[in-house]
């Protein structure tokens, strides 16, 4: 199928009501939970998966996929007028956007955060669909070793990129792999590690350990500590930013677009790097480096548009490679071998319609954002008013019912409840669950990959070494982890995170 | 907090070494044939190395000792709602799923800080009956009945 067949392809796909719909619902949901400080996407994304198992696959990634890039725009309402981030990209966007709020711009900065992640979203989707087409046939040459290299190689950066320890990020990732090793062999179909439960027959399952991980613990640290959240008393009008303010974001949008982008391709690498790096950019690059901090629309445009970018970038390794390049999309690819469909080379020849459905649903996706996030600002302040003793017991329902849900077994629910205790000690010991979700999806490909690899080498593991694409793989992991050991980079590492 | 990560590590490095002992007892086979226990048994030791690297380093690093749960003794309410959602679990199948959500949902706003139990029970009964006709009724879920049925 060639490029423009493709095209028309996704938007006949679309364009039917139930697709639109579904797209919308994605939208909507996402930027709702983008907007709570709490459950976040990966969380959403995991509850809203086994509502998606009677859809057909495609319609299943419009509506997830949705929910992704919907929660990148969401995020940035509560940095603003919370100085809280909705989601972890957000960070940055406190810096500039809150100040700005508090001066009576709030609305300049809703406006410019929402025109600058719709140009990029928009662009980046025009990067995914170039990009993605020519990246899978060189795909296509590669086999096991170069996949096990590259997964590695994903790992080892998310390890490299987490903060704190990286000896604590590095034994996360080594638990997420044993994690992934419970129940069947991959090659034999020898029972392993189940302790004789029957329900680990099939392995310990994303959804419970994501929900718990990353939605039970941060409802357990937020009663624990208390929040209070104080939306900023300012009435918001004038979302469309003035001719000079127009004039300050172009360049920071455009740059923002294409680094964001980027960096949102490697794996391990994610929006948040994103975002950051393109603060740190319009910072060097202005006139007047003091006044980032105060209320710089700059610094607002630049990174909104960085994150929205990335998470485009973010699927030219799901789709090509198959290999998730953060934890979002990890649960992604959970989804997509749930409904059947395995993410990687073959992906564009074997399901075009999924490759180029979701392309061109989130061009009409990032059409649906915009609109939503202008007209709806008044709802998602209304949404932020409401209590977190409210709102708690309701995200630790949506938990249980989605832990719940995907295979009808209060087992599940009880997984949930270990890893959010799991979870909660991890967040207080500063241990990062992002290897440890990464590591336990990667886990079983990584496997098969390296026992096909050592039987094509006959038990030599000179063959990751002495085949070029993984030999750069392999050699980037091991200098990425080794780096930890040298104090120079250590402490650039450190001063990074 | 260096005790609390102690016993932490010391817990990563118990499931590492029994992994290790399992994949042993699964069979290792050979480098250019392995077998069932030979890379899970090579996860396992690195597990342990790194966790054991993670003790050191938290040993060694200069940073004063901070508290690790906040004064207020709120770690409670966390483990109790905990405590809470995993009895759930059993309490499930026998209780069926709107008895036993209405009643956890009541206990999890009144730990939450909804000031009575008659607001609690309130705002359960409404979170219960919405949760059951979305997910039930529209959703199509398969929720149990338990004893009650319904």
């Amino acid at each position: 199928m060639d490029f423009f067949t493709g095209v028309l392809q996704g938007f006949a796909i679309c364009s039917s009501w139930s697709n639109l719909l579904y797209c919308f619902m994605g939208v909507f949901i996402g930027t709702l939970i983008g907007v709570l400080p709490g459950i976040g996407p990966v969380g959403t994304i995991s509850l809203l998966l086994p509502a998606t198992l009677n859809l057909n696959p495609v319609s299943a990634v419009i509506m997830l996929a949705g929910i992704y890039y919907g929660a990148m725009y969401g995020g940035s309402t509560t940095s603003i007028l919370l100085n809280i981030p909705g989601e972890a990209a957000s960070v940055i966007t406190c810096l500039d956007g809150y100040q700005m709020a508090r001066k009576g711009r709030a609305g300049a900065a809703l406006g410019i955060s929402a025109f600058g992640s719709f140009i990029a979203g928009t662009l980046g989707v025009f990067g995914l669909m170039f990009l993605a087409y020519p990246l899978a046939r060189v795909a296509l040459k590669i086999g096991p070793p170069e996949f096990f290299a590259l997964m590695c190689l994903g790992l080892a950066i998310l390890t490299f990129l987490t903060r704190g320890s990286m000896m604590k990020a590095l034994s996360m990732a080594a638990l997420g792999l044993l994690l992934s090793y419970i129940g069947m062999d991959v090659m034999t179909g020898l029972q392993r590690f189940t302790l004789g439960k029957v329900e680990l027959l099939d392995g310990i399952g994303l959804v419970p350990v994501a929900m718990g991980l990353f939605g039970i613990a941060e409802v357990m640290t937020n009663l624990e500590e208390e929040i209070k959240t104080e939306v900023l008393d300012v009435k918001i009008k004038g979302l469309l930013p003035n001719r000079e303010e127009w004039k300050r974001s172009t360049g920071p949008i455009l740059r923002g677009t294409v680094l964001g982008f980027f960096l949102g391709i490697p794996p391990g690498a994610s929006n948040i790097i994103a975002s950051m790096v393109s603060y740190a950019t319009e910072k060097k690059l202005s006139a007047h480096p003091e006044r980032f901090g105060e209320g710089m629309i700059e610094g607002v445009a630049g990174p909104e548009a960085a994150n929205n970018s990335a998470a485009a970038g973010a699927f030219i390794p799901l789709f090509t490679l198959g290999i998730p390049s953060n934890t979002v999309m990890a649960v992604l690819l959970g989804a997509l071998m749930i409904h059947g469909v395995t993410p990687g080379p073959l992906l564009l020849k074997e399901h075009p319609e999924i490759f180029w459905g979701s392309v061109v649903s989130m061009y009409l996706g990032n059409v649906m954002l915009l609109l939503l996030n202008l007209p709806l600002i008044g709802l998602w302040v209304k949404v932020l008013k409401v209590p977190y003793r409210i709102l708690s017991p309701i995200i630790i329902l949506l938990c249980i019912i989605g832990a719940y849900s995907l295979n009808n077994a209060p087992f599940d629910i009880a997984i949930m409840v270990v890893f959010g205790l799991v979870g909660y000690l991890m967040r207080k010991l500063h241990y990062e669950p992002a290897p440890l979700l990464l590591a336990l999806v990667l886990g079983t490909a990584m496997e098969r990959a390296l026992k096909q690899s050592l039987s094509m080498s006959y038990g030599s593991f000179s063959i990751f070494f002495t085949r070029p694409i993984a030999a750069v793989a392999m050699g980037l992991a091991v200098a990425l982890i080794a780096s930890n050991f040298v104090p120079f980079l250590g402490r650039k590492r450190l001063k990074l995170s | 907090m260096k005790i609390i990560e102690l016993a932490f590590n010391l817990a990563l490095i118990l499931v590492g070494g029994v992994f290790c002992i399992s994949s042993v007892t699964l069979g290792l086979g050979k480098a250019n044939e392995p077998g069932p226990g030979l890379i899970p048994l090579g996860t396992g030791i690195a597990l342990v190395l790194f966790s054991l690297g993670a003790t050191a380093e938290s040993y060694l690093e200069k940073e004063p000792e901070g508290e690790i749960f906040s004064q207020n003794k709120r770690w409670r309410l966390v483990l109790g709602v905990l405590a809470s959602v995993f009895a759930y679990t059993f309490a499930l199948p026998i209780l069926g799923f709107l008895l036993a959500t209405f009643l956890l949902l009541a206990w999890l706003f009144k730990a939450s800080g909804v000031k009575n139990w008659r607001g609690a029970f309130l705002a359960s009964l409404v979170t219960t009956g919405s949760a059951y006709l979305i997910f039930a009724y529209l959703l199509q879920g398969n929720f149990p009945k338990g004893i009650v049925g319904f």
